[in-house]
């Protein structure tokens, strides 16, 4: 088994990747959202995870709490919908894991309780056509592979995470600014759910 | 896609230049807290519940411009179509609190909604009390929890100005507001989408021949596009739908938002008024306040939205008490 703890420097490694993946992909985020919404996911994602990326590049990777926890309040003080929603989700991550190595068992466990602590925010359920969609099941993947180790059980959530963005697809929105489109939402993936696997791609990904 | 022309600097800075572009012309009538995108009154107003409205940008001058006499103590501004963050929003209540407690009136979308709430419970650590009162005025959605905030806001912040100023509790104030919300209703539709600056590109695609019915304020769509109708037609279509909302009968006395949501011209809002005026005397129901104007935009999206309140001797008041807005100016109805 490779990697069994993730090291705090491979974690931020894998973090500032993800914010640039985040970042790069503003455009195709906002076309997503066009569909569905007021077309601005992206612009909000990009800005949000552009100041999570300056947050850890200026300080040093201490423990991976420290990091998700710094990228938490980076995202929440990005404001917007997303910046909620993924700053109480990596908020959550980052007090639960706090100073304990990250091997497989604690990020499941971070991961629960960050889902569960979305879920509550934006008082979703499964089946409403937001990133919670994509959430829950990437975090019952990881949680079902922990016996894999950090980095099996990472790519499971990924692989589980695009299914979950594909789901959304046939849902109809009853969240968000889609909620009013009924039926006409069917068909396009959720933006926030994208985010969500864009996500989960960077973190399971080696460079 | 051709992208749209927008003069600005920068994207990033649009928010900020817009607010010192209002302090700018206040002529000292409000200021912003610090950096942040906060607009207050400069002179604190003591002894009552505070009034923080806010939202996202992009739709100027709701909520920004509308603190002064009359409206909020305090706005928040969060990025274009973006809420506030809650360090934001608790920067702008802190501000104005005077131990009297803060009513939060933002719209009802989902971002605002938790970024508010999460403020809400930093201020409760910090013993300042709050409530909302959401603005959830869109006709166009039957069920309550889904309904929008719409141009009916500005009604609704200035019932709930005049409830802070005249009422002694944030539990009365916010009792008063949630009564008088309760007869208001707006219905919007827009013929042409207005763009994100960021990007350039309309938050919607619409056809040439086509018409967005139950238009939100973001440009995310409706709840139904069809063929452009006549002006008549249409205006008589929105007319009954707020009539069977409020449900409107002869002898009500009503007031009249007739909301412009960019780009709507002069002749098309003065043809939809005269249709509207046409329809309301045929029923018995009696305009006694119109008011008119860009005051909740969504870019340069071409539409309108009409919004009713049904009025009672204390409505009358609270509505008609006066009101002054920077870069709107006196906001008197007629």
């Amino acid at each position: 088994m490779t990697n069994e703890v993730l090291s705090a420097a491979e974690l931020r490694a894998r973090l500032l990747r993800t914010c640039q993946s985040i970042i790069d992909s503003c455009d195709l985020l906002c076309q997503a959202d066009r569909d569905l919404g007021d077309g601005d996911h992206g612009v909000t994602m990009a800005r949000a995870f552009t100041a999570a990326k300056e947050g850890l590049e200026a300080s040093a990777p201490v423990s991976a709490g420290a990091d998700f926890s710094m990228i938490g309040s980076k995202l929440m003080g990005a404001g917007g919908t997303a910046g909620i929603v993924f700053g109480t989700w990596f908020s959550t991550l980052g007090r639960t894991v706090a100073d304990r190595a990250l091997d497989a068992g604690t990020l499941a466990a971070g991961m629960t309780a960050a889902a569960q602590n979305v879920q509550a925010r934006g008082k979703v359920v499964l089946g409403e056509k937001t990133m919670f969609d994509a959430l829950s099941p990437a975090v019952e993947a990881l949680t079902a592979a922990v016996g894999n180790g950090a980095d099996a059980a990472l790519k499971q959530a990924a692989v589980a995470a695009k299914a979950g963005v594909d789901a959304t697809r046939q849902m109809i929105a009853t969240k968000g600014k889609a909620k009013t489109l009924g039926e006409r939402s069917l068909g396009f993936p959720d933006p926030g759910a994208i985010s969500v696997a864009l996500i989960f791609e960077g973190l399971s990904t080696t460079a | 896609m051709s992208k749209v022309k927008k003069i600005f600097n920068a994207p990033a800075r649009i928010v900020d230049e817009t607010l010192d572009g209002l302090v700018a012309l206040s002529n000292g009538a409000v200021v912003r807290e610090g950096m942040w995108p906060v607009l207050r009154r400069s002179v604190k107003r003591t002894g009552k519940v505070a009034l923080v409205i806010g939202g996202g940008s992009g739709h100027e001058p709701m909520y920004t411009a509308f603190v002064g006499e009359g409206f909020a103590d305090a706005s928040v501004a969060g990025e274009i179509f973006a809420a506030p963050s809650p360090d934001q929003i608790a920067v702008a209540a802190r501000a104005v609190d005077t131990g009297k407690g803060v009513l939060f009136v933002f719209g009802n979308y989902a971002g605002d909604v938790m970024n508010f709430e999460v403020a809400s419970e930093i201020l409760a650590e910090e013993g300042i009390r709050c409530a909302t009162s959401l603005v959830a005025d869109d006709a166009a959605i039957a069920d309550p929890d889904l309904k929008r905030g719409i141009a009916g806001a500005v009604y609704q912040v200035k019932l709930a100005a005049w409830a802070c100023e005249h009422l002694d509790t944030l539990d009365e104030v916010l009792a008063f507001v949630e009564t008088a919300k309760k007869n208001l209703s707006t219905f919007g539709v827009a013929v042409r989408a207005g763009s994100l600056p960021h990007t350039g590109t309309p938050t919607f695609e619409i056809g040439d021949d086509e018409i967005e019915i139950g238009m939100g304020m973001h440009g995310e769509r409706g709840v139904k596009r069809q063929k452009l109708p006549l002006a008549d037609d249409l205006t008589a279509e929105i007319t009954d739908h707020l009539v069977a909302d409020l449900n409107l009968k002869a002898g009500d006395e009503i007031a009249v938002l007739l909301d412009n949501f960019g780009s709507a011209t002069y002749a098309e809002l003065m043809i939809v008024n005269r249709k509207m005026r046409m329809i309301l005397n045929e029923r018995g129901i009696v305009v006694s306040r119109f008011d008119i104007g860009a005051y909740f935009t969504c870019q340069e999206m071409s539409g309108f939205s009409l919004s009713f309140l049904r009025l009672n001797p204390d409505l009358k008041v609270a509505l008609n008490a006066p009101a002054y807005v920077p870069g709107v100016g006196q906001f008197g109805g007629v």
